[in-house]
């Protein structure tokens, strides 16, 4: 199977600070990669990077054939980022982003809006998609970013923060949505910084600390972890340094 | 803001006096009587919906359907249309020197910032009864029907009303300065305006001073009612077909879709400074007044455009998936869009549609740059008040 996404050698700093010192990552469809690391780890940089908002200073960032550093704007097509803080309209309503996206990325439209019911019900937004997203709540802005997310059939999804202002029952919802995205094909690069509740949908776990992997659990590795998230989340903290 | 255009007014209005001469003062003084009727409104009720006071309004639980709601209702359209146009007409009859077209405007103008004021009075009475804790007060204000967050939209835009209600003196002195031209001596002229202003700033400022309190727990219990069960989102506005230029395609009517619920009455507002400029322009100013009114126009339609740059709605469209050059072209045709209110200005004379086509042309061109682009508008409107002003006195 080929490779999603293949970076090679990644690097990004911000003045003198190095932030990614080198990074390599291989993201193969119907793969959920979880990122774990310290608040200013680098993994929000790392996930512009890979959604080609930020060119690396040096290595190189392949997106399926494409090189995405040379075709920043062709590469991102394939993908969509979840951004902590999402860029919705905030004069316009969920069901009118969702019109847009289907729009813009020429969707089939039937499918889309009974996928748009049901991804709603789960996220319990069904409620809301008639009200402009200023007249919402942060924690329901960001559940409508991730509607948006799962509905538009990108090879690739970036979420930064997932489980950030979500109630219990939307967070398992949300772990429910990504399992049936990957089963359908979607890759997931996942930052967070909780380690227990990306546990129960990563098929790969990197701990990114001072610009470096210092960890790389793969599925059979994680699979010994599960049902005991305690010594989990103690590896990634040995890893954490 | 609407406290020191009117103080700069006044000042300008009493300087502009002191140095006329005698025979030029009934044009000098309809122009600028026509200036306080007709400019400050629009301006006011522009000032309400930009960012500081839309800040305001969010602040107080205010949502876009409700400040759309109250747009669609019309609530601003038809105290622009209702209140300016018998003093429009007032003003008109005088240049014509009907005294019966005179007296019916400045009746029905006197009749409306009344009906204005009584509304002000029994809304500012509704708040007083919610700051003594007493949230029936709500429904006693609103004569018995639910007063839910909707219908309090309107408390926001009290600036505007309590403005057009302070014009009615000038509606007033149209009256009699047609119906008894001898009463107003040079010395009258002198005097009344001046004190007007004065009066009307002592009256503002008491206003502000005893409302204040009231206001100030009025508010709090409007953004408790905004947030209740009663916020529901119904009515959003859509564009109006000038602004898609007729085209439902999904780029341009996300992106008018956002510009016109974040900016609702800019069309509006173009088309009323059109009217303020054929009102104050002398057709004896020199010609770079008129082409620096036009410049300013039409830089400030066209540098809004720039301002959706800035908006969220600017950025989601490309992470919705909107093609890089098709999110420019459609910018580019709102851009279009936007010239068509001002487009009455090419009719006031070629002076002001050559100022309104480099304007244009320079604002298009911005539209490559990422600029600062409030500063843009504010420096605008600089333009455009510099040129009327200059342009309605004859060069300054």
């Amino acid at each position: 199977m080929s490779a999603i996404l293949q970076a090679t050698g990644l690097v990004q700093r911000y003045g003198e600070q190095i932030v990614l010192a080198g990074v390599d990552l291989t993201l193969q469809p119907g793969q959920v990669t979880v990122v774990l690391g310290e608040n200013g780890a680098g993994k929000s940089t790392l996930l512009r990077t890979l959604a080609c908002e930020l060119a690396p200073f040096e290595g190189a960032l392949q997106m399926g054939d494409r090189d995405a550093i040379r075709q920043p704007e062709q590469a991102a097509r394939q993908l969509i980022h979840v951004a902590q803080h999402p860029p919705l309209a905030q004069q316009l309503t969920p069901q009118e982003h969702v019109e847009a996206l289907l729009a813009f990325r020429g969707l089939p439209v039937a499918e889309t809006h009974a996928r748009m019911q049901a991804i709603a019900q789960a996220l319990r937004i069904d409620g809301v998609l008639n009200r402009p997203v200023r007249a919402l709540s942060g924690g329901t802005a960001h559940k409508v970013a991730l509607m948006l997310a799962f509905l538009a059939k990108t090879p690739l999804v970036l979420l930064d923060e997932p489980h950030a202002g979500l109630d219990v029952r939307s967070a398992l919802a949300l772990r429910g949505l990504i399992r049936e995205s990957r089963d359908a094909g979607t890759a997931f690069v996942l930052a967070s910084h909780l380690a227990e509740a990306t546990l129960a949908v990563a098929d790969r776990a990197l701990v990114l600390a001072k610009g470096e992997w210092t960890l790389d659990l793969d599925a059979s590795q994680l699979a010994q972890f599960q049902g005991d998230a305690r010594q989990f989340e103690a590896a990634v903290l040995r890893a954490m340094g | 803001m609407a406290t020191l255009a009117s103080a700069l007014l006044g000042l300008a209005m009493g300087h502009a006096l002191a140095r006329t001469q005698p025979d030029q003062l009934p044009d000098l003084t309809l122009r600028l009587a026509a200036l306080l009727t007709v400019v400050l409104p629009p301006l006011v009720l522009q000032l309400v919906t930009t960012p500081p006071h839309a800040a305001t309004r969010r602040l107080l639980g205010e949502t876009a359907t409700q400040m759309l709601a109250v747009s669609r209702r019309g609530v601003v359209q038809w105290t622009l249309v209702v209140a300016v146009t018998p003093l429009t007409l007032a003003l008109y009859g005088l240049a014509v020197g009907s005294a019966a077209l005179v007296q019916v405007a400045a009746i029905l103008g006197g009749a409306v910032p009344l009906v204005a004021g009584l509304a002000f009075a029994a809304m500012l009475h509704g708040l007083r009864l919610l700051a003594g804790g007493r949230h029936a007060g709500w429904t006693a204000v609103s004569g018995g029907g639910a007063f839910g967050p909707a219908e309090a939209a309107p408390l926001l835009y009290l600036p505007a009303f309590a403005l057009i209600g302070g014009l009615a003196p000038v509606a007033l002195l149209t009256a009699v300065w047609n119906a008894r031209p001898e009463w107003l001596t040079p010395t009258v002229w002198r005097v009344i305006p001046i004190a007007g202003v004065l009066l009307g700033l002592r009256f503002a400022a008491t206003a502000s001073r005893r409302a204040r309190p009231h206001l100030h727990a009025g508010l709090r219990a409007a953004e408790q009612a905004h947030a209740s069960r009663f916020a529901q989102a119904d009515g959003l506005a859509e564009p109006p077909l000038w602004l898609t230029l007729g085209q439902p395609a999904a780029p341009q009517q996300f992106l008018a879709r956002a510009w016109h619920r974040r900016w609702p009455l800019a069309g509006q507002t173009t088309l009323a400074l059109v009217l303020v400029t054929w009102i104050l322009a002398r057709p004896d100013a020199p010609r770079w007044t008129a082409a620096l009114t036009g410049f300013g126009l039409a830089a400030l339609t066209q540098t809004r455009v720039l301002a959706l740059r800035q908006e969220p709605a600017w950025q989601a469209s490309e992470w919705l998936g909107l093609d890089h050059a098709v999110r420019k072209k459609a910018l580019l045709r709102l851009a279009v869009a936007l010239t068509l209110p001002g487009l009455p200005l090419l009719a006031l004379g070629a002076s002001n549609a050559f100022g309104a086509g480099v304007g244009a042309l320079f604002a298009f061109a911005a539209l490559r740059w990422d600029a600062a682009s409030r500063n843009w508008i504010r420096a605008s409107w600089l333009m455009y008040g510099v040129g009327l002003a200059a342009s309605a006195t004859g060069g300054l």
